[in-house]
C-alpha cells in the first residue's frame, strides 16, 4: 500500500504502535466479511450489488436491504453480537466496531477485536492490518466509530 | 523544412496524447496527423500511414480512456468496503459507458490478474459469470476470462 495515501485516508495510523500490515493484499473479501471471521466473501446488503460477480447475498430476510448503520447492527445480531458500552478489551468476549461517515448514518466499515485486545481491518481493496484501538481507522473515508458490538467467545 | 524524424513521429504523437491531461478525446482524428505540416520522407513511415485506418487510432484512444478511468477508480475506491460505493465512482461509470469496446482492455487487465473489472462485466453485459454465491472474484476473474475467450 501506498504510505501517502494511507496517511491520508487513515491519519491516526502513523502515531499506533500496534499498525502493521498483517496479510497480502487479497480481493475476495471486505471488511464486513472480515469482522464477521469470513475472508472468502463480500458481504454488503444486496441492495444495489445482487448482479455482482463475487458478493456474496445470503443477507438474512428479516432485514432491511439498505447500508444503514441499524442494518450493520442487525446483521452482527445474527452473528450473536449485541450492542455495548466500549471497546475495552474483555477477556471472553469478541468486539467489532462499526463506523459511519459523519453527517450520514450510512455504515462504512467494520473492526475486530482479537484475543488480547489488537484490533483487525481489512481495508476495502487492500490488506488486512493491525491497530490498538477502533479510532485508529477514523477519518476521511470511514468516517468515526458510531457502535461497538460484542458477543461471547 | 523538415521537423522532425519521422521515424519518431507515431511514439511522440502518441506519448504526448497518452500523458496529455484533460484533453479532449473526441477532437483528435487520424487527419490530425494528415494535416500537420510534418513533411513525411520515411517511406515505411508514409505507407504505414496511409494504411492505417481511423478506427486504429479510436481504438487506441479508447485505451488511454481506459486505463486513466482505472488508474482513478482504483485510487479512488482502494479503501472501500461497499460494492455500492465501487461500482458508483464516476470513473467506473465511465469504463461502463465504454462498452463493449472496453471489453478487450479488461481482458488485458483481468488476464494479468483477477480483479474487480468483472464487475464492469456484470454491467456492460448485464449477466453474472456464476450464480453460485461462493463464487469469489479471483474465480469470477477467471470465469469470465474463459467464457470471453472461448
Amino acid at each position: 500500500m501506498d504510505d501517502n495515501l494511507l496517511s491520508k485516508a487513515f491519519p491516526f495510523l502513523k502515531e499506533d504502535s500496534e499498525y502493521k500490515i498483517t496479510s497480502k493484499k487479497d480481493i475476495n473479501y471486505n471488511c464486513i466479511a472480515w469482522a464477521a471471521i469470513y475472508d472468502d466473501r463480500w458481504l454488503w446488503p444486496p441492495h444495489g450489488a445482487i448482479h455482482l460477480d463475487g458478493v456474496y447475498n445470503v443477507w438474512p430476510k428479516n432485514i432491511p436491504e439498505n447500508n444503514d448503520i441499524e442494518t450493520f447492527i442487525e446483521l452482527f445480531k445474527t452473528f450473536g453480537y449485541d450492542v455495548c458500552e466500549n471497546s475495552n478489551y474483555e477477556e471472553g468476549f469478541r468486539k467489532v466496531a462499526l463506523y459511519v461517515k459523519p453527517g450520514t448514518n450510512l455504515c462504512t466499515h467494520a473492526a475486530r477485536q482479537k484475543r488480547g485486545g489488537i484490533w483487525t481491518s481489512k481495508l476495502g481493496k487492500e490488506n488486512d492490518i493491525s491497530h490498538s484501538s477502533p479510532e485508529s481507522v477514523e477519518g476521511p473515508v470511514y468516517g468515526k466509530v458510531a457502535y461497538i458490538l460484542k458477543k461471547r467467545n | 523544412m523538415k521537423l522532425l524524424n519521422l521515424n519518431n513521429l507515431a511514439p511522440i504523437v502518441i506519448s504526448s496524447l497518452a500523458f496529455t491531461p484533460n484533453m479532449n478525446y473526441q477532437t483528435f482524428k487520424y487527419n490530425d496527423i494528415a494535416d500537420n505540416n510534418i513533411k513525411i520522407e520515411d517511406k515505411n513511415t508514409l505507407n504505414h500511414l496511409n494504411i492505417a485506418q481511423e478506427s486504429t487510432y479510436t481504438s487506441l484512444l479508447t485505451k488511454i480512456k481506459f486505463k486513466e478511468h482505472l488508474e482513478n477508480w482504483n485510487l479512488n475506491t482502494m479503501f472501500l468496503s461497499s460494492p455500492n460505493q465501487i461500482i458508483e465512482d464516476s470513473d467506473f461509470k465511465e469504463i461502463v459507458k465504454l462498452g463493449y469496446s472496453a471489453v478487450p482492455f479488461i481482458i488485458e487487465e483481468l488476464e494479468e490478474k483477477p480483479n474487480f473489472l468483472v464487475w464492469a462485466l456484470n454491467l456492460i453485459f448485464g449477466y453474472k459469470i456464476s450464480d453460485d454465491p461462493s463464487t469469489t472474484i479471483v474465480e469470477a476473474s477467471r470465469m469470465w476470462l474463459k467464457f470471453l475467450k472461448s
